[in-house]
């Protein structure tokens, strides 16, 4: 085999990999993780998950020392909770458009670069800017396929079409307290329940359910 | 034996005029120097020669030859650049140079006989090197400067002349072509002499008892020996462009136009020595005097002129120069491109250069603060952030698993903070309104967590926080003179 053709196989090797987001109910679900060259959407309202999800993915990949790209959108980002969370900030690129049309400029742009996960958080109902044509969520599929990246969209309702290879829905379930009576109350954690509402090449309809819990809880 | 190429652009001044304006080429075009009635033609296109206009006519005289003829005066800046050009194209065939004078350049070739088969063949590839930074050129290869730069005065370009072969072939030509500003020429055609063979074959001592020491430099010349040695040039630091402009301009987007053509002409030069462009500098000529200068740091080393062009742009909108500009100039301080190192087993690394181009381009797009290596701050208040310029680490060298999430709740910040109506029944919260969506009834609470900073301040910032649950959500909500949900547990 020549050099060529073991950089070849070894690029091929990796474009088949997946990325794991380490949420292991939500890996299950997609099969292992988060498909390389393929947009991933997950829609949710308010506190759904979704920027937990999103959270969880980006510091897997970063701390695996893989490049990321966080295109936040409302500008939610708290780099505590993402350190707290395992992630290597050094590995980050934040990017804080303040349109839905400079978000998917911006992502495209940066897809094109070679960044392995790019993630549009596309922040809270209404969505800032004027709604995206479909053309360029499909062109965006174009732009992670030819390089190799992992896309994911979370938006508050689903935006994607026919460009994403999986749509999945996170529904909040309830936060979670501790304490009770005359002792003080914490926030403990969150319970969301995901589901696959699309999917290529797989069966739709099946569910998972996530626990996260909060900083100060898993402190204790 | 060394071994000289001699790179001639034909008509310099006209040359480089034509390599700012290249939409000049196909018209009849004339360069100008002196002023008023002084004005002399000293270079045209084949245009205007073919209606009779050539170098010495003065200006008047030309244009009652040809009303529609174009004028252009001399362009310093123009010339300054496109004989930089010249000279960066011909250091990529050799590092020893010697910027003889204007569109006049000696390569020494010697030792790159394993790069080209043959002299011919580099000598080809010089003229489409000069060709491809749009001048053209003429090439003469011999051993000595005189008999090189007189080889690519030739039209038949290029011209090799072989070793020891430098008296041979000079013979038969013209006596003018020795020097073109030949004082002496008068007295040698006194002589009889019309070539430069003929001068060659008279005795040293009797032309040099009667012409002098200048007779005695004239007869080594006509032998072909030449002792003058190439005198190499230092490399510059910085690479520059610009011209002056026929009229000042007002609007940006004309400048841009310019300054586009322009930037592509620098970062072709910078591409040929392997730089890149890591300081652009800006210096604007106004009208009626004075400069503006400017200067733009760009991310990393990158040639990428839309992003270049992109922050002008940008500079430009924020800070007019605040009068007409009648020329500019840019200098590009250059610095080696940042190359990745490939990995074969770990995760692929991403181009510094590619990835400078789009850092900078986004900048450009959505502004400095907006683009960065999110950083944590030390302190107490929990919306506190940095932002710093993302420079990624190199990757690991062989893949690795990723680290198990905690799985933590993320707390989506509102920046700024949103204010806030809250309805209390003694201590305990009842509801919550907003002119946005954080409305109902308060369902569950936990609170409050006090957190200061800056105690050692007149005024601290104080603040006390609580959680709380409504039917479409759960908040962190915080009092300091009024209230104001900081957050949204998503």
């Amino acid at each position: 085999m020549s050099a060529t053709e073991l950089i070849r196989a070894l690029d091929k090797q990796r474009r088949d990999e997946l990325l794991p987001t380490t949420l292991e109910p939500l890996d299950a679900l997609l099969g292992g993780g988060l498909p390389r060259g393929k947009i991933v959407e997950l829609a949710g309202r308010r506190s759904a998950g979704r920027f937990s999800i999103v959270l969880a993915a980006l510091a897997a990949a970063t701390s695996a020392g893989e490049a990321a790209v966080l295109v936040d959108l409302g500008d939610h980002l708290d780099p505590q909770i993402l350190e707290a969370n395992g992630a290597d900030l050094s590995r980050l690129l934040w990017i804080r458009p303040q349109t839905m049309k400079d978000a998917v400029h911006a992502v495209e742009m940066i897809a094109a670069t070679g960044f392995q996960l790019v993630v549009l958080d596309a922040g809270l109902h209404p969505i800032r800017g004027k709604r995206v044509a479909e053309a360029s969520w499909v062109r965006l599929a174009r732009t992670a396929e030819a390089q190799g990246t992992a896309m994911l969209i979370s938006t508050p309702y689903p935006m994607t079409g026919t460009a994403s290879e999986i749509v999945l829905n996170a529904q909040r379930v309830r936060p979670k307290w501790t304490g009770s009576g005359k002792s003080p109350r914490v926030l403990a954690g969150m319970t969301v329940d995901i589901a696959v509402t699309k999917h290529r090449h797989e069966k739709e309809g099946r569910s998972a359910r996530l626990e996260f819990v909060t900083l100060e809880a898993a402190t204790r | 034996m060394t071994r000289l190429a001699c790179l001639i652009v034909p008509m310099f001044p006209l040359a480089a005029r034509l390599r700012s304006e290249p939409e000049l080429l196909s018209e009849a075009l004339a360069i100008v120097e002196g002023n008023g009635n002084n004005a002399h033609v000293v270079a045209a296109t084949r245009r205007a020669r073919k209606k009779g206009i050539h170098a010495g006519l003065s200006l008047a005289q030309s244009r009652s030859i040809m009303p529609k003829l174009i004028a252009r005066g001399r362009d310093a800046e123009c010339e300054r650049t496109a004989q930089e050009a010249l000279l960066e194209v011909a250091e990529t065939f050799s590092p020893r140079i010697e910027d003889a004078s204007d569109g006049v350049i000696f390569v020494d070739i010697s030792g790159t006989e394993r790069h080209f088969p043959s002299e011919r063949d580099l000598a080809a590839a010089a003229i489409r090197a000069c060709d491809g930074i749009g001048l053209p050129a003429r090439c003469g290869i011999a051993s000595s400067k005189l008999a090189a730069r007189i080889a690519a005065e030739l039209p038949q370009s290029p011209t090799i002349v072989d070793r020891g072969g430098e008296a041979e072939f000079l013979a038969p030509l013209p006596l003018v072509r020795l020097s073109p500003q030949l004082d002496t020429a008068a007295t040698l055609q006194r002589w009889g002499l019309t070539s430069i063979g003929e001068l060659a074959q008279l005795p040293e001592s009797e032309v040099a008892t009667r012409l002098g020491e200048l007779g005695r430099e004239l007869h080594y010349a006509a032998r072909g020996i030449d002792p003058r040695p190439l005198i190499p040039r230092a490399l510059p630091p910085d690479f520059r462009e610009g011209m002056d402009l026929e009229w000042p301009l007002v609007a940006l987007d004309p400048f841009l136009f310019i300054a586009n053509a322009a930037l592509d002409r620098l970062t072709k030069r910078l591409e040929i020595q392997g730089f890149a462009c890591r300081r652009l500098e800006m210096t604007l000529t106004l009208e009626p005097d004075g400069y503006d200068a400017r200067a733009i740091d760009l991310p990393a080393p990158t040639r990428d002129v839309k992003t270049m062009l992109t922050l002008i742009r940008l500079d430009l909108e924020k800070k007019a120069p605040g009068a007409p500009v009648m020329g500019f100039a840019f200098v590009a301080i250059p610095d080696r491109p940042r190359r990745a190192q490939l990995s074969l087993f770990g995760p692929s690394a991403l181009s510094p250069e590619k990835l400078a181009t789009t850092i900078a381009r986004l900048i450009s797009m959505l502004g400095e603060d907006r683009v960065g290596m999110p950083r944590t701050v030390d302190g107490h208040l929990p919306d506190r952030y940095a932002i710093g310029a993302y420079n990624p680490p190199p990757p690991p060298d062989l893949s690795r698993p990723p680290k198990k999430s905690r799985g933590l709740v993320a707390a989506r910040v509102f920046r700024p903070p949103l204010p806030i109506e809250v309805v209390r029944n003694d201590e305990a919260f009842v509801a919550i309104k907003s002119d946005g969506d954080i409305n109902g009834d308060v369902r569950v609470s936990s609170g409050p967590w006090e957190a200061e900073e800056g105690g050692w301040k007149e005024t601290p910032n104080f603040r006390q926080y609580w959680d709380v649950e409504l039917e479409k959500g759960t908040y962190r909500i915080y009092q300091n003179d009024g209230w104001f949900a900081d957050a949204r547990y998503d």
